[in-house]
């Protein structure tokens, strides 16, 4: 019994010391948590932003950066906001992200020069500016972000033998970048070459395998070549990273050729359920509900749809044929003259662009280009062409003087 | 051996639990201080989690767990056999031999059927497209037997035999409009005058121009042409005097666009002429698909002129119409409309009383993926037997036009074929061409080929050398050479006459060698000099050029007629 209590006595008198000490412990892991948590998720949140960055899965960027910028409101996070909207063609979020960058602390050359590659980008500027050269100047990084611009600001301007020589440049220089490779696949999409484009997709897939932009770009080039299996298999992957309505668009499209309409349906609404105004799917649906003669919901969905792309052929069509099925013929006249004249006007651009690949040097019929794409409401593009004649004769007169109607 | 001794065994107040691994009094003690330190430190420990996860799952989107969930069905087609294939592809026309297209064609051809057909939905669709498009590759040729091969063995049967005419090309009429695409033109005395006035269809503008036959044969080489109405994109026109008024007036099938869809823009338009050679536009029919071709006649038999309409529309729209006149006064404008039949595809009609019954019949041929030529035999009014007077071998066989002509002189009415159209695939095919259909008489009639031709688009009978027969002369439309891989445009003879040398036997001969652009073509003796004048649409669908001035019409004149 004695021994007992000889040996419980130091156990009591430690007890309020352990107690203590526990406290101690507690208080100083609380005090560490709550002092770490937030550099520590801003981390967490600024490395996943940069790996989705890196992946080209800008939606995710965008959300990864601004959970870091939640919890730490920095110049970085703000830059880097910049950075990504820029490459999203969001200008307009692009411009406020940098500056608050700039009131955050962001150094004012690296705020020009993210200004100027958006310049570049756009195609705003040629090659050939002053301005441009000392872009060259990069580290490995900006290297790619030059790059990239050029290529772009060269596609935006239809300068596609420019972009092609770029995008072989960075090829050569960086065989391991999957990104030339995304890029010349992105072309071939453009011109509609999709077993070029599937070619290019599967390189830039095995030189990085976290892709999202090439394996959906893998998806699309099979889908458009009917091989709808494989297409389908290229969708899951992407599913499992992130599932969004472009994702579920062309999983819905794949279904739906498979003759699985239902199933094609369910894919649609889910795009619908991720992007309530997601263009495709919104079509897609109005015009199965179109093909089940359910004119009310399609009703619905393309006059969202052509809401949208007012001056689309596709949407104008299926809702033409919609009303004249469900009896309002003369409204369904009015939508056939804007099908049958958005129509045209696409069959003449695609028989001058054709005809302007193989004549680069043909200004006039760039010109008519832009001006059929501004006069059927795609400024933006018939920006791009005016810009493109720039490109090629400064002293174009009568593209200069369009582009000063246009833009203010 | 003896056992080590046990310590002796604490009695408990009450039963304890079963195998305690630690006597009951020192583990309670534990409890007391240990578990209570276990218990703040697990709190601790799954606050720290629970902030870190709560951190961690900011932004990251909730529609993630959703594509789990997603069931993707297995597609469910039967087992492709060559009966089920047979029966599958010929439910909406002939069965299409898989030799009819290049290997690479059919993928594109038979999705684009899978799609019309509802993704099986609206026509049943039992067979995986894909393995079907894996039985027509296997089957199909690489390339057509076309390029220029079709063309020099058509051009060296001409060669054998040297041409009783030669053709050279004189004149032109010109259009102020860019690109125009002649799609009909017709010569007739529309203004009463002493000479004959040509009217011309530009379907890309919609102008409806008249030129007198002078400013085409005159000296100055070429002439201008006024535009005397417009309509939308025309296809036909036809000179008649529809409300009797002794003024030839104009009736236009107005298509509505100028690429083929399915609407409700296709009209047709009479101009009136008025006192002063002027022309009113006055729509007859609106809100119908895209009308190619329209006629006049009495087909009711009650004095008045009825119209004939080959609405050809496209997929889902077209039909063969006719507008009953019930106008009862000058100025009251009025035509009730009987639908006769709904197949898409109708492009040219004609009326007459083929089984010389006494009534009014008709005559229309289809194309899409019909390719026929069907009566509508009048029973009653308006009542209609069908009778299928002769099917093309496949449905790829791109019918453009017929005439009826008493070709062999027997004193019945023959048909004059042209199969060439390429707005469907843009291919050249080794089929195209020119036929005739010779009439047997009790509505049966022989087909005869004449010739190959790739673009036939329009043939017209006529005695081209003054021989007493009937010889013939086509024209071709090609499409734009980009669309038609390697093989170039003028590879391809543009317009053709084919001597006939004895009854029912032909000749051929090239007039026009390498620009197959012309769509129609009119015949006739403009400066009544005994000799005959071709009159050639011109047009391409895909033109790049936008020069001021284009040609509308060629005029092919023979060499001993007056520059």
């Amino acid at each position: 019994m004695s021994g007992r209590r000889t040996r419980r006595e130091p156990a009591a008198k430690d007890k309020p010391q352990r107690r203590r000490t526990l406290v101690v412990l507690l208080v100083v892991l609380v005090g560490l948590a709550v002092y770490s948590v937030r550099p520590l998720t801003y981390q967490y949140h600024f490395r996943q932003a940069r790996r989705a960055f890196e992946a080209r899965e800008y939606a995710a960027a965008v959300a990864a950066l601004e959970s870091a910028a939640a919890w730490r409101d920095s110049a970085e996070a703000h830059f880097w906001l910049a950075r990504t909207y820029r490459h999203l063609n969001r200008p307009d979020r692009f411009t406020r992200h940098l500056q608050q960058a700039v009131q955050r602390g962001l150094a004012p050359e690296l705020a020009e020069r993210e200004q100027l590659l958006a310049v570049v980008q756009s195609g705003q500027i040629a090659m050939s500016d002053p301005r441009v050269a000392p872009l060259f100047v990069a580290s490995d990084e900006d290297y790619f972000e030059v790059h990239d611009a050029m290529v772009r600001g060269a596609f935006e301007t239809f300068d596609t033998e420019l972009a092609l020589r770029l995008i072989d440049s960075w090829q050569q220089g960086f065989p391991q970048d999957p990104e030339p490779y995304v890029l010349r696949g992105m072309y071939f999409v453009f011109v509609q070459q999709w077993s070029a484009a599937e070619a290019e997709f599967r390189e830039a897939l095995e030189r990085g395998s976290d892709r999202r932009d090439a394996r959906l770009g893998l998806a699309k080039a099979l889908r458009e070549q009917n091989r709808f299996a494989e297409a389908l298999r290229e969708y899951r992957q992407c599913l499992a990273s992130e599932p969004d309505a472009d994702v579920w668009f062309g999983i819905g499209e794949c279904l739906k050729m498979q003759g699985s309409l239902e199933a094609a349906r369910a894919a649609w609404e889910r795009g619908l359920a991720a992007d309530a105004n997601h263009y495709d799917c919104l079509l897609a649906l109005g015009e199965l509900e179109l093909l089940a003669n359910r004119w009310p919901a399609a009703l619905r969905l393309l006059e969202q749809a052509v809401a949208l792309k007012p001056h689309e052929f596709n949407v104008r069509y299926a809702l033409a044929k919609t009303l004249l099925f469900s009896g309002s013929d003369a409204a369904a006249a009015d939508q056939f003259r804007l099908a049958a004249d958005a129509q045209q006007a696409a069959t003449r651009v695609a028989a001058l662009s054709t005809y302007v690949a193989e004549h680069p040097d043909d200004l006039e019929k760039r010109f008519e280009i832009a001006e059929i794409l501004l006069s059927h409401g795609q400024t933006q593009v018939g920006l791009s062409w005016l810009r493109g004649i720039l490109h090629l004769d400064p002293n174009h007169a009568a593209a200069r003087r369009r582009i000063a109607e246009i833009t203010p | 051996m003896t056992r080590p001794r046990r310590p002796p065994r604490r009695p408990s107040p009450a039963p304890s639990p079963p195998i305690p691994s630690t006597p009951a009094p020192v583990a309670a003690a534990r409890r007391s201080t240990v578990g209570k330190r276990w218990f703040w430190a697990a709190g601790l420990a799954a606050l720290l989690v629970a902030l870190t996860v709560l951190a961690w799952r900011v932004g990251v989107p909730a529609t993630r767990a959703e594509a789990v969930e997603f069931e993707f069905p297995e597609p469910n087609f039967a087992t492709l056999t060559e009966p089920k294939i047979r029966e599958l592809c010929s439910r909406c026309h002939l069965f299409p031999a898989p030799d009819i297209l290049p290997r690479e064609q059919w993928s594109t051809t038979i999705w684009q059927m899978y799609v019309e057909a509802g993704y099986g939905r609206t026509v049943p669709w039992p067979l995986a497209p894909a393995e079907l498009i894996a039985w027509y590759e296997q089957r199909a040729p690489e390339h057509l037997p076309v390029s220029s091969a079709v063309n020099d063995a058509a051009r060296g049967a001409g060669e054998a035999s040297p041409p009783t005419v030669e053709f050279h090309q004189r004149n032109v009429l010109l259009s102020d409009q860019p690109h125009p695409f002649t799609s009909d033109i017709q010569i007739a005395n529309v203004l009463r005058s002493d000479a004959l006035e040509v009217v011309v269809c530009d379907m890309h503008s919609g102008a409806i121009l008249l030129a007198g036959a002078d400013s085409l044969l005159g000296a100055t080489q070429r002439g201008p042409a006024a535009t005397v109405g417009h309509v939308t994109h025309p296809a036909r026109v036809h000179v008649v005097d529809l409300d009797q008024d002794g003024r030839q007036d104009l009736v236009v099938a107005d298509l509505g666009s100028f690429m083929a869809l399915d609407h409700n823009l296709g009209s047709v338009v009479w101009l009136r002429q008025t006192d002063d050679a002027t022309f009113e536009p006055i729509p007859l029919a609106t809100q119908l698909g895209r009308v190619a071709d329209v006629q006049t006649d009495d087909i009711d038999g009650d004095g008045d002129l009825d119209l004939l309409v080959a609405e050809f529309g496209w997929k889902f729209t077209g039909h063969v119409i006719v507008f009953e006149n019930e106008s009862t006064a000058p100025g009251d404008v009025r035509f009730s409309r009987h639908d006769i039949d709904g197949l898409a595809g109708a492009m040219q009609i004609a009326a007459g009383d083929f089984d010389h019954d006494g009534r009014r019949d008709m005559l229309v041929l289809y194309s899409q993926q019909h390719e026929m030529l069907r009566y509508y035999l009048q029973r009653g009014e308006f009542v209609y037997e069908v009778v299928d007077i002769h099917r093309a071998p496949h449905p790829a066989w791109g019918y453009t036009g017929f005439q009826l002509a008493d070709l062999d002189g027997d004193d019945d009415l023959d048909v004059l074929l042209t199969n060439g159209d390429m707005f469907d695939n843009s291919i050249v095919k080794p089929y195209h061409g020119i036929e005739w259909l010779e009439n047997q008489g009790a509505l049966r009639f022989e087909p005869q080929w004449l010739t190959a031709l790739p673009g036939a688009y329009r043939a017209v009978a006529a005695d081209v050398d003054n021989d007493g027969d009937q010889d013939i002369v086509a024209c071709a439309l090609v499409e734009n050479p980009q669309f038609i891989g390697d093989a170039s445009r003028s590879q391809f003879d543009g317009l053709i006459w084919l001597e006939q040398t004895h009854r029912g036997q032909f000749v051929r001969h090239a007039i026009d060698r390498d620009s197959p652009q012309h769509a129609t073509l009119a015949i006739a003796d403009l400066d009544r000099d005994g000799w005959l004048e071709l009159l050639v649409g011109a047009g391409e669908f895909q033109a790049i050029s936008t020069a001021a001035a284009a040609v509308l019409v060629e005029v092919w004149r023979t060499p001993g007629e007056t520059p």
